[in-house]
């Protein structure tokens, strides 16, 4: 079990690393460097950079130096915990990011548990009840969200509530507590707010892991255990819910590792559309400003963000399953 | 019928078939034995002859697209079963005396009952009564104990499961009685053992537990899908002498279901030898395999290597090889491959039953108007 | 497949009893074995008939379609679908109503209405704009047209965008640009799948440790970040086809993971198969093992794997050229067309912008039983 732990913990670090050297690379992409900004920026407002300060500015900032070297001091820098500066805003990075971050979590946990409190019934109901009706309109409705891009779903969604219901289904927060600052009244005022955006964040995942769970359980149904089961006295449902579903469990837990980077990826594009006040639109301004320290940091925070969450999952993983509690035959 | 003594369970022109889209697979088509208390049943064929359907069927666990559709499976339930072997003398009733005061005290209260005779084909294979059955009158041993085990459960809590559904025990009892059983099984340190998941234990360990979980509430009969199949040798014949002793002990029925004639001789008080889903001889044991009536019997009980056969001589084995399901012989099912094969009768009409000695019967034209 | 039925052979003693079925099904070949069980799935194969008809417009957009596409005429903005009228007068001739340009009286703005007195028939196979066939035979046939107008200023079958052009020719070019997008990208991902997931698969080792650690950690990367990144970096001085295949190779190198798990998977099962040995034990050399042993029992289900990570493609090129940081006009994509769809004003106001998605949705959903459908086949031990 340590072994496991160890493994998955060392696996994770390496991801870590190979996302800030991502970042850094979408960060350097394109030409010209911190302080060309900082050049293009003054020369707007009025001033104007003369060649050696220019050159002495650079130096400063080591931006003089070969690309590793770089690398290195911005990773330094981060660690401790300064992200540099976000140039379109003239403020440092962290301070925009604010809260989005955090909310990014929240609507990226709440469409998971969404995802899940809808597949797994509508799973084992698909495998257990194989080519009834209720199997052909749930596998049906699963489809829906699998074959509509998120973005689209958020868009007919608003299409609808603003047609039909005059309501705009936007946004994480009601007008009066945009810019206030956390509450209770805040926090539930922001719960009530999730269920759109968690449920068309979450479609999409549901529909994959509906077709994981049934064809798993379809699999796990076959097998001798049940039959066992059956033969001992327990009646067709306990049989089913307590040995077959609890074994395609497993497998169904291990998704939480995909799951993760596609919700939060998708929240990126739905945030745009339902105008969120998470990371993407942010993220999406920054690219457009080319604003790239600022671009490079979201980058590099979401891709840890999901490395953490799937490191968790692995560790829920461990705890469900015997076979690799024990490190099992 | 067996010395006056009536059945425990007697099934009779059973019929299970699977539809599907590409045929209709007659996995049982009329079969017909019965099973004593305290006496051993040997089925025997080669696979897809239609034993395991057969036992899945007596506890209605055949899975879909199967049904039965046809014949009767009746089981006789109450004291007077306990009663009625009590008042018997010895005559291949492997069980002694003492067991069966012992097994009408167990069953306690009950004993007092009526005897009932019920026809499990008419149950629902979920209702309550059928559930109350399966485990506790009847038990079921699979062949494959590794895959029969769930992988995440520990074996104990499915053993205690059995125990909790057919007994008014707490749950502190039902641990108490899961280690008794694996005691009794033979499973050394059980209150460790209990704990355990099936993947921790050996082959041997594990077929035993299997046989614990089966027996755990005391089943009046026991089915044994191939139990040794799976094991070598060794552990093989150390599961049959358990199995033998557990008889002994508590004076249960086993329904031995088998490919292997060895097991069979050893086990069985009677055989019933299955081909194609049908019944095609039963009898004792030793006049099945002393004067075997059936070619089919005859064929298999030649084809059996043997020690004293001389050396480099061909193995006699069976011409031909099973049909396909959806492709069934008309008639007898054996007659393709039958060495005795009258042509204009036997591929034209199924034969019935017919006694030729005390107690054995055979399937064949044959023997019919002999 | 008409054909008589053998009898059925019934002999004693050695030989087997076999039918006429059983001995079709012995001598098909792999692909008709899977042919056979793919036309069972219903699903599966009207998907596929639409599939084909996708790739038909791939091939004659340009004929499909019957307005220039980049025709931009703001007068003409934002018109909304015209209805067909099918009947003139008891025969049928279809037509529509001309939009003419009317003052109106108050805004002094030039409104286009559709003026009830002139009608304008549709015609079959008439000359529009011209255009290069398969970009070799000039020609300027198309499938409608109109008579005795241009069909630019007439005909709005899905109405037009806020520059005044036709969405029913822009969606004929945006689906020719969207699927070939989708095909490129999953030709690129499959290549880098087989070679990565087959090196995994077939050496093991120290290089399928560190493939199969690449490909865990390519996984749990967030993609749509890292792909708006690289798609923003990209020089805005590129040209429509450098974007757009700097575009195919960006999802390209997020999709392959998937198609190098499945190969490896395939590889590291057939591994220990015995017919493998076998061509070992031959003396057959490396290469022809993988080639002409293993690969083709794979092959079926590395087709079923690409079928069906098409769709992710063409929602990562759509997501992307929606944001804005994908393709960009002048080209056309599904994407591109959505685009303009980004507000609920917009939707609210002109929904007809909003029909790109129907033809996203069902590809999505074509490919995605396509896949299943070949899976199934080609899976051996299905049912």
């Amino acid at each position: 079990m340590l072994a496991y732990i160890v493994r998955r913990f060392l696996l994770a670090i390496v991801t870590v690393v190979a996302i800030s050297v991502l970042s850094f690379i979408v960060m350097h992409l394109s030409p010209g460097d911190y302080v060309t900004s900082y050049i293009a920026q003054m020369s707007s407002s009025g001033s104007v950079v003369s060649e050696a300060d220019a050159a002495a500015l650079r130096a400063q900032y080591g931006l003089d130096q070969p690309m590793y070297i770089q690398y290195l001091r911005w990773v330094g820098l981060i660690l401790q915990g300064n992200f540099g500066m976000a140039m379109e805003w003239n403020s440092p990075v962290m301070e925009v990011i604010g809260d989005r971050l955090a909310l990014t979590i929240v609507i990226s946990v709440a469409a998971i548990i969404f995802t899940w409190a809808m597949a797994l019934p509508i799973g084992i109901y698909s495998a257990v009840r194989q080519y009834s009706i209720g199997d052909y309109i749930f596998t049906f409705v699963g489809f829906i969200g699998l074959a509509v891009p998120g973005f689209m779903l958020a868009l007919i969604v608003m299409y609808i509530g603003f047609t039909y219901f005059n309501a705009n289904v936007g946004g994480l927060f009601s007008p009066e507590y945009d810019q206030a600052a956390w509450s209770l009244a805040k926090v539930w005022n922001l719960v009530q707010h999730l269920p759109v955006p968690a449920v068309v964040l979450g479609l999409a995942g549901t529909a994959q892991m509906i077709r994981i769970m049934r064809a798993n359980l379809l699999d796990e149904l076959r097998k001798p255990y049940v039959v066992t089961a059956r033969a001992k006295g327990l009646s067709e449902n306990r049989a089913i819910l307590k040995y077959p579903v609890r074994v395609a469990l497993n497998p169904f837990a291990s998704t939480i590792g995909y799951l993760l980077p596609f919700v939060i990826s998708g929240s990126i594009i739905v945030s745009m559309v339902l105008s969120l006040p998470t990371v993407g639109p942010l993220l999406l301004k920054a690219l457009i400003a080319q604003d790239m320290f600022l671009a490079g940091t979201i980058i590099l925070l979401l891709g840890i963000l999901t490395v953490v969450g799937t490191f968790f999952s692995d560790l829920l993983l461990m705890w469900i399953d015997p076979r690799i509690r024990l490190e099992g035959k | 019928m067996e010395n006056g003594l009536k059945a425990l369970l007697s099934v009779q022109n059973l019929k299970t078939y699977f539809s599907s889209d590409e045929g209709l697979t007659k996995a049982v088509d009329g079969a017909s034995f019965e099973i004593f208390q305290g006496k051993t049943l040997g089925v025997v064929g080669e696979s897809g002859c239609g034993k395991s359907v057969t036992a899945r069927s007596i506890l209605r666990i055949v899975e879909r697209p199967g049904r039965i559709v046809d014949g009767k499976i009746l089981l006789r339930r109450g004291a007077g079963v306990v009663a009625q072997v009590a008042g018997v003398e010895g005559q291949g009733v492997r069980a002694t005396r003492g067991a069966w005061r012992e097994r009408a005290q167990r069953q306690g209260p009950q004993a007092a009952r009526r005897e009932t005779v019920i026809d499990l084909t008419k149950l629902d294979p979920d209702g309550k009564e059928i559930r109350s059955i399966r485990g506790k009158e009847i038990g079921l041993v699979f062949q494959e104990p590794m895959t029969s085990f769930s992988p995440v459960h520990t074996v104990g809590s499915q053993i205690i499961e059995a125990i909790l559904l057919h007994q008014r025990v707490s749950k502190r009892e039902a641990r108490e009685k899961a280690i008794d059983q694996l005691r009794l099984v033979g499973i050394p340190k059980p209150e460790r053992r209990i704990d355990e998941f099936a993947f921790e234990l050996s082959g041997g360990l594990r077929q035993r537990a299997m046989i614990a979980m089966a027996l755990s509430c005391d089943p009046n009969l026991l089915i044994a899908d191939e139990p040794t199949t799976a094991l070598d040798v060794t552990t093989q014949s150390q599961i049959l002498d358990l199995l033998r002793h557990l008889q002994e002990q508590r004076g249960m029925a086993i329904m031995l279901i088998t490919h292997n004639l060895g097991v069979v001789a050893e086990m069985s008080d009677s055989v019933v030898v299955m081909y194609l889903g049908r019944v095609v001889e039963e009898g004792p044991v030793d006049d099945i395999f002393h004067s075997p009536a059936h070619p089919y019997t005859q064929a298999l009980l030649r084809s059996i290597p043997s020690i004293n056969s001389m050396a480099r001589t061909k193995l006699p084995t069976i011409t031909g090889s099973i049909p396909h399901p959806y492709n069934r012989p008309p008639g007898c099912p054996f007659h393709p491959r039958c060495p005795s094969y009258i042509p204009g009768t036997c591929n034209q009409r199924e034969p019935g039953m017919v006694t030729v000695n005390d107690q054995q019967r055979v399937s064949c034209f044959l023997y019919e108007g002999a | 497949m008409a054909e008589s039925v053998a009898p059925i052979k019934e002999v004693l003693g050695d030989e087997t009893v076999t039918t006429a079925a059983e001995e079709r099904i012995s001598v098909a070949t792999q692909w008709q074995l899977m042919w056979w069980r793919f036309r069972k799935h219903t699903l599966a194969m009207i998907a596929a008939v639409f599939i084909i008809v996708f790739y038909l417009v791939v091939i004659a957009a340009d004929f499909l379609s019957y307005a220039d596409p980049s025709a931009s005429e703001a007068q003409r903005g934002l018109l909304s679908p015209q209805p067909i009228h099918w009947f003139d007068e008891g025969r049928f001739s279809p037509y529509v109503y001309a939009m003419t340009g009317k003052r109106d009286p108050m805004t002094f703005e030039r409104v286009y209405a559709p003026d009830l007195t002139q009608k304008v028939s549709i015609r079959l196979f008439a000359p529009g704009f011209e255009y290069k066939f398969l970009g070799l035979l000039p020609a300027n046939v198309h499938l409608l047209g109109v008579e005795g107008a241009k069909a630019e200023d007439s005909l709005f079958l899905l109405g037009t965008d806020v520059q005044g052009r036709d969405l029913w020719s822009r969606l004929m070019y945006g689906t020719q640009t969207s699927l070939s997008i989708g095909l490129v990208s999953v030709a690129l991902s499959l290549f880098l799948g087989v070679l990565l997931g087959g090196l995994s698969g077939f050496y093991g080792g120290l290089a399928d440790t560190i493939i199969q650690r690449v490909i865990e950690i390519v996984r749990s990367i967030p993609t749509i970040p890292l792909w708006m990144g690289l798609a923003a970096a990209l020089p805005k001085e590129w040209d429509v086809v450098k974007v757009y295949f700097a575009i195919t190779v960006i999802i390209s190198l997020m999709g392959w993971t998937d198609l190098a798990r499945v190969v490896r998977g395939r590889f590291l099962s057939l591994r220990e198969e015995d017919f493998v040995m076998a061509a070992e034990l031959a003396g057959c050399g490396r290469m022809r093992i993988i080639f002409r042993h293993m690969v083709p029992s794979f092959l079926s289900h590395i087709i079923a794997a690409t079928t069906l990570a098409l769709p992710a493609m063409i929602i990562s090129e759509t997501s992307l050229s929606f944001l804005g940081l994908g393709l960009r006009p002048p080209a056309i994509s599904w994407g591109v067309l959505l685009q303009q769809a980004q507000n609920v004003q917009s939707i609210a106001i002109t929904p007809w912008l909003l029909i790109p998605m129907i033809p996203v949705v069902i590809s999505i959903l074509a490919f995605n039983f396509v896949g299943d459908g070949l899976r199934d086949a080609a899976d051996p031990y299905g049912v």
